[in-house]
């Protein structure tokens, strides 16, 4: 009991998180975000969008738009192969599908091991985190989903028109 | 119970809103109508039922603002009914006003559940012109004896008919506990009430507790009536009234449908079983029988819906006799309105959308257009302006024409206009066709009347009627004549959900072009394209047309430029372009589906279709891309 107690803090909370990797680096989202992960579809580009969208497809008749998170985040491009998915999100009531390089399992990390973004966790801006989770050796990014298209992406899309 | 008894009233007041609306709506054109048509007895008496059954309604369900207001109307109209005083255009003009009044009170309660409108005034009024007709007219004509008044039979009658049916919605919904237990004396009606009493809400019990405190508890009240009123809101705007033998044909559809997958299940068993199956020919021969049937039902299915979603263009120019009516008493001008074609459906998202450009032409046609009477006369014209509104369907287009026998474009005026707006060049105008010159009407902010009414002339107009006119996918096309009047003509998709298109190739890239702006397509050899002041052009017949490379627009990579590649003539509201592609791939009936939020201002892009392989194909601006394109000189 004193033990457990130790570890996880009374008002501890537990997060079920999707966890993906871009590169080396592992990332993890609220699963309560996700909507389904699917296997790589046929995108069709579309014009004069910003160069982080990929496209969009059709997803059991709906239109969703698909961003690849390498390109949103400044990594460089990565041929897709067939460990490539698409993680479907909502985002303000809207599904937007992010490319990942593969998905690796869902996790449970207790709201105690999350620290906020020291400023150079990642080669991706602190302002798209929600923080940096630890599980035994594993270094967690947690993403705020809801901050990858919302500010700069916003500004982006409306800008260049 | 509470709540039971709070969706119960909701649900009547629903009905009433769409009633009243139903009566508000073929109000306005009774009335105008009636004011040519005084001796219309028949039309009297609909428009006299109409306002009574709003009052009955109305005080029914305890609005008290617009019984008031609809009987004091009903008070006038039913002494015309009894023939006691004529109708004057003093009087037709407060029933309007009483009309427009409860039309107030109606938008309020249907917004907030209460009457948050002024009526004093307009009680008044109704009650002092009637009054004062009446005694002008009653010095007038000769003292003919009053009438007495006699109760109206029938009315009585139906109020029983009404009460008969109020009785049998009692048996028919289910008792209450308390009911029961008073019919069967098991308690008064004195202890239910008091065991009402003692039940208490969850927030003074909470307050009691001391767990919250008062203060808090008014708040939160304050925030959860707001949400309630905001979701109220959200389901209003999404009801629709169909007609049920429409409901029974989708029915019986889904029902084939129903039979046709049952086929497909039982040769799928018979397929995987192995048992009786056949030869392999007979299945496949059955599977093709299949796929036929479902095809069919489909697109029947497809039809049925769309049809639900179809309601007649009538609902919209119902409303203009009304607005000709106030519109050229307040301009001193005389006009007739000749209304054709309003069976003639129209999606309602189309519907919703048609009323401004509607009103804004209208407008224009009264203030511009028609000149005045005495103007008319002079030049041998009938003294009453005619402006003609019509509808017809043209193959999947709906074409809405507003036409007027005015004065026509000041075709100088606009060139003068566009040439101090910095639209465009003394010399370049020279060398433009009328119809291009008509065309910069639609430019933002363009006006050329010389004064500003309260009606036009303010520059916002034609340019807000372009767009809200693309917005449903419609285009519009302008015709004038100086002397003989102008016509204004809107084509309409059917309906926004599905349209007809040209499926292009690009490169890989396969787009649409929705089938409403394609003028033609042609084939072309590369050399006949020509530079000029760096836009690449090509002569059409006698029309200059300038060029647009799709793939060029769209930053598409290709191999190289093709020999003969294919040009597609399109049309927006100013003008054509011709698009270059690589090839054609047929015409297809397709479905539009947002781009959704995050991409929905991309550039050239309307939105997507999801094609019969399952991919996304992409759906051209071709407003946006005819925009981009100046003619050279």
């Amino acid at each position: 009991m004193e033990n457990n107690e130790q570890k996880v803090k009374p008002d501890d909370i537990i997060f079920q998180v999707v966890g993906f990797k871009l590169g080396e680096e592992e990332f993890v989202l609220d699963i309560l975000k996700v909507q389904e992960i699917i296997k790589l579809v046929d995108i069709t580009p579309v014009p004069n969008s910003p160069d982080f969208v990929e496209g969009v497809i059709n997803l059991r008749g709906k239109v969703i738009p698909i961003v690849s998170l390498r390109k949103r985040f400044g990594f460089q491009d990565k041929e897709k192969d067939s460990q490539t998915r698409i993680i479907v999100v909502e985002i303000e009531k809207k599904l937007v599908g992010f490319i990942v390089d593969y998905v690796t399992e869902v996790l449970r990390i207790p709201s105690s091991t999350i620290e906020p973004p020291p400023p150079l966790v990642s080669k991706i801006g602190s302002e798209y985190l929600k923080g940096v989770g630890k599980l035994d050796e594993r270094l967690l990014i947690v993403l705020d989903v809801d901050k990858i298209l919302s500010t700069e992406e916003k500004n982006a899309i409306q800008k260049s028109f | 119970m509470g709540e039971d008894m709070g969706n119960e009233m909701e649900e009547i007041i629903v009905d009433f809103l769409q009633e009243t609306e139903d009566i508000l709506n073929s109000l306005d054109q009774d009335l105008v109508t009636l004011e040519e048509t005084p001796d219309d007895n028949d039309l009297l008496n609909r428009i006299f039922r109409g306002i009574h059954t709003i009052k009955g309604t109305s005080g029914f369900l305890g609005f008290e603002k617009i019984t008031k207001v609809a009987h004091r109307t009903e008070d006038i109209l039913n002494k015309l009914r009894k023939e006691e005083i004529i109708l004057t255009p003093k009087l037709m003009d407060v029933i309007l006003e009483g009309v427009d009044m409860i039309k107030a009170l109606f938008d309020s309660i249907s917004e907030t559940r209460e009457e948050n409108v002024e009526i004093e005034e307009i009680v008044k009024r109704l009650e002092t012109v009637l009054k004062e007709e009446q005694e002008k007219q009653n010095k007038e004509v000769e003292e003919t004896p009053a009438i007495p008044e006699v109760p109206d039979l029938k009315e009585e009658k139906k109020g029983e008919e009404k009460k008969e049916a109020e009785k049998k919605e009692e048996e028919d919904t289910p008792k209450m506990l308390g009911e029961i237990l008073i019919e069967k004396n098991l308690a008064t009606p004195k202890d239910i009430l008091e065991a009402h009493k003692e039940q208490k809400k969850l927030g003074e019990i909470l307050v009691e507790k001391k767990v919250i405190k008062e203060e808090d508890l008014k708040k939160v009240l304050k925030e959860q009536k707001k949400g309630e009123k905001k979701h109220k809101e959200k389901i209003e705007t999404k009801t629709i009234r169909v007609d049920v033998n429409r409901l029974d044909n989708l029915m019986n559809q889904i029902g084939e449908l129903v039979f046709q997958r049952n086929r497909l299940v039982d040769i799928v068993k018979r397929i995987v079983s192995g048992v009786d199956g056949g030869t392999e020919a007979l299945l496949e021969e059955q599977l093709v029988s299949i796929a036929d049937d479902l095809n069919f039902i489909t697109t029947q299915l497809q039809l049925a819906v769309l049809k639900m979603r179809m309601i007649p263009v009538g609902r919209v120019f119902n409303k203009f006799p009304r607005i000709v009516r106030d519109l050229s008493r307040k301009m001193n001008k005389e006009v007739e309105l000749i209304i054709s074609g309003e069976e003639t459906e129209l999606d309602k998202s189309v519907i919703e959308e048609l009323n401004d450009p509607l009103v804004h032409i209208i407008r224009n046609s009264i203030d511009h257009g028609l000149e005045s009477p005495e103007e008319r006369e002079k030049l041998g014209k009938s003294r009453k302006g005619k402006i003609w509104l019509t509808a017809k369907q043209e193959g999947s287009f709906i074409l809405i024409s507003v036409k007027d026998d005015g004065k026509g474009m000041n075709i100088e005026r606009i060139k003068e206009k566009a040439i101090e707006r910095n639209l465009t060049t003394p010399d370049k105008i020279e060398g433009m066709s009328n119809k291009e010159i008509i065309n910069f009407i639609f430019s933002p902010g363009f006006s050329t009347a010389q004064k500003v009414t309260n009606v036009s002339g303010r520059g916002v107009g034609m340019d807000v009627v372009k767009t809200n006119v693309k917005k449903i996918n419609g285009a519009i096309d302008v015709d004038s004549t100086p002397g003989e009047g102008t016509e204004m003509i809107l084509k309409l998709p059917l309906t926004l959900a599905i349209i007809q298109s040209l499926l292009v190739k690009v490169s890989t890239e396969r787009f649409a072009i929705p089938l409403a702006v394609v003028v033609e397509t042609i084939r072309i050899k590369k050399d006949r394209i020509r530079t000029i002041e760096g836009t690449e052009v090509l002569k059409l017949r006698d029309e200059v047309l300038p060029l647009l490379r799709v793939n060029q627009y769209f930053n598409i990579s290709f191999d190289k430029e093709l020999d003969n590649p294919y040009v597609v003539v399109v049309k927006s509201a100013e003008k054509k372009i011709g698009l270059i592609v690589d090839n054609l791939l047929g015409q297809e009936e397709i479905v539009i589906k947002p781009l959704g939020d995050f991409l929905k201002k991309t550039k050239g892009i309307s939105g997507a279709t999801i094609m019969g392989d399952g991919k996304v194909t992409l759906i051209m601006d071709v407003a946006t891309l005819a925009g981009e394109k100046k003619l050279p000189s």
